[in-house]
């Protein structure tokens, strides 16, 4: 019988630094899995023997079979541990899990991507898993903000992105310390709403960082005549199992684990113990 | 399979009887309340009993399991074998729709296979209640005090005999064995007539109609603010739940430092940390969110998912609430009654 909380062994192939808590961790199963597949908005548990796991989104281009990537920010128990882990070294992983982005729904559709600090992770992937076929979307427009400049992740990937075709890319940071030189948008992520060409004509959202962040997308979006259910959401929550037994991660009916992390605006709005 | 009788002179053969091929589970006096132990011997059982300390669930999601051990950073199968059936005898049908409950979530798209395996290994035989707790309210969820389906074998006392119902083939098989005489229509007239006086017997009612919706509707109700401040944050409510089924998972190191395992543990939406995430973030760090989220567990969002209540009536959280929060009056409460 298979035991759904045992993971298997990957190996750490690559490490690079993002910022200076953040970091990028390529991983390649020990025993090749043929079953292994994913979705870009999906997550894995990760998995730390002796400190335990952590569920941490896939940031990878779905298309590559052979690795797979995590971008974590060193902030718990695990991710800490995960820190000062080098490469060579072997970490458990469980997954993929959860739901994905809406991969069906955004194709000969505009994409409005609105991502917070390290949240852009599972939005990267999609991002890649857009560019493999470009041809099947309209517009991207990438909206991106971090506190501080020092804060962004994939900063050398941000030529690429803003050079694919009928791509834009929107940065901005809450506030640049003295002396950093910083040619973007000065404010919160919503701040840049009034900059973006996107419109809600045949266009669907994609947000992902902070709560308090994407409550405050949703109210700008909305105000900006979108529809509700234009707009997806991908949800933190704590999970232990990350196959919808445990319990931490419910969200009034919804498992975060099983049903989301990503959701279709309506279906989280208004719940208890939730900013939405 | 028609109904048997056994005779109450017999039932310590009966029991005897089941001792030699299954683990047997019961109710025992333990003080002056009872709760489930492993049976030894017949004379331990006792058929008359209120609701047990602990819910039964203990023996299908253990208060504390190991996952699965690792040695040298490789993750190790480790089953234990539970070769042998076990029995609970005398199980209460509010806890009986306990397991229904935890079935739903351990038996989902994912099957947990500690579960799965002591679910598929046990046979439940039920016992209707007709003594009814001051803290009893099954009837209103429709979980007693008699039971349909779901049961290997139900017991219904009638006085000097049991009436034995039949309800899969292991328990037709238990009946076979015993050898027990068929029961008559003047049986199946007395329990009726029992059951009928059972229900007569509740002081406690929840009404159901709509629950679920009323209560998604009251998120902001002034009962929540109140409950902030009463409630401590004890848990005891999820301890004593049949079908509470959070867990939390720990890992532990051997002394060697090159194995160790990861085992769970029962938790509770009750306490600060279970919906704490990184850098201190707290989905529900004020008490009264917490005990709106458990309320709500089991009066709306199970249902919702799942098609019945998260609770079965049994009364025990009432019982063991050490500032008195009764789910039965917050149902009230909000309803508006």
């Amino acid at each position: 019988m298979l035991n759904p909380y045992k993971p298997e062994n990957a190996i750490i192939t690559g490490i690079k630094r993002q910022t200076y808590d953040v970091k990028t961790y390529t991983l390649s199963f020990e025993k090749k899995r043929k079953d292994f597949s994913f979705r870009p908005g999906q997550f894995i548990m990760l998995s730390l023997f002796g400190i335990g796991e952590a569920p941490i989104s896939l940031c990878s281009n779905p298309s590559d079979k052979e690795t797979l990537a995590i971008t974590v920010r060193n902030v718990g128990n695990v991710t800490k541990t995960l820190e000062g882990l080098s490469e060579g070294d072997v970490v458990g992983v469980r997954g993929s899990y959860g739901t994905s982005w809406p991969l069906e729904e955004v194709r000969n559709k505009n994409i409005l991507i609105v991502a917070g600090g390290v949240g852009i992770a599972s939005l990267r992937a999609l991002i890649m898993y857009v560019a493999n076929s470009r041809h099947d979307y309209r517009d991207v427009e990438i909206l991106y903000g971090a506190r501080k400049p020092d804060d962004l992740v994939f900063t050398d990937e941000f030529g690429h992105w803003a050079s694919m075709k009928n791509t834009r890319l929107l940065l901005t940071v809450d506030a640049v310390p003295k002396g950093s030189p910083w040619p973007h948008n000065v404010g919160v992520v919503t701040t840049l709403f009034e900059k973006m060409q996107a419109t809600p004509d045949n266009t669907v959202v994609l947000t992902c960082g902070p709560e308090i962040m994407m409550r405050f997308v949703v109210k700008g979006l909305i105000h900006r005549s979108f529809m509700e259910d234009q707009i997806f959401v991908s949800l933190e929550r704590r999970m232990e199992c990350g196959i919808g037994v445990c319990g931490h991660c419910q969200l009034g009916t919804k498992f975060v684990c099983k049903e989301g992390p990503v959701f279709r605006f309506p279906e989280v709005k208004g719940l208890p113990d939730s900013m939405l | 399979m028609l109904p048997r009788i056994l005779r109450k002179d017999e039932t310590n053969l009966f029991v005897k009887g089941l001792l030699k091929k299954y683990r047997v589970l019961g109710p025992v006096k333990k003080d002056s309340e009872f709760w489930f132990d492993e049976i030894r011997f017949a004379e331990q059982l006792t058929f008359q009993y209120l609701t047990t300390i602990f819910p039964p669930a203990q023996f299908f999601f253990l208060p504390t399991e190991t996952l699965f051990s690792y040695e040298k950073g490789l993750a190790m199968q480790n089953y234990e074998r539970y070769d042998r059936k076990q029995l609970i005898l005398g199980i209460h049908p509010c806890d009986v729709h306990g397991i229904l409950v935890l079935d739903k979530y351990f038996l989902g798209t994912y099957e947990d296979p500690y579960y799965l395996r002591r679910r598929e290994n046990t046979i439940i035989a039920a016992l209707t209640c007709q003594e009814i707790g001051d803290k009893c309210f099954c009837e209103s969820f429709g979980t007693g005090p008699d039971l349909k389906g779901n049961y290997d074998l139900l017991f219904t006392d009638l006085g000097d005999r049991y009436l034995v119902e039949v309800g899969s083939n292991a328990g037709k098989q238990i009946v076979q064995v015993a050898n027990l005489a068929q029961a008559t229509r003047d049986d199946f007239s007395e329990k009726a007539e029992r059951m009928k006086r059972a229900k007569s017997k509740f002081k406690r009612k929840v009404n159901t109609e709509n629950l679920p919706e009323i209560m998604l509707n009251n998120l902001m109700h002034d009962i929540w603010i109140e409950l902030d401040k009463k409630e401590l944050s004890c848990g005891n409510c999820s301890l004593a739940c049949p079908t509470c089924f959070c867990f939390s998972i720990h890992d532990v190191v051997d002394l060697t430092l090159k194995g160790g395992r990861r085992w769970r543990e029962w938790d509770s939406c009750q306490l600060l940390e279970y919906a704490e995430v990184a850098m201190g973030g707290n989905f529900r760090k004020l008490r009264g969110a917490r005990c709106r989220h458990w309320m709500n567990c089991k009066l709306c969002y199970v249902k919702l998912r799942h098609g019945v209540f998260g609770c079965v009536g049994c009364g025990r959280c009432i019982r063991d609430c050490p500032v008195d929060i009764d789910i039965t009056e917050v149902a009230r409460r909000v309803r508006g009654e």
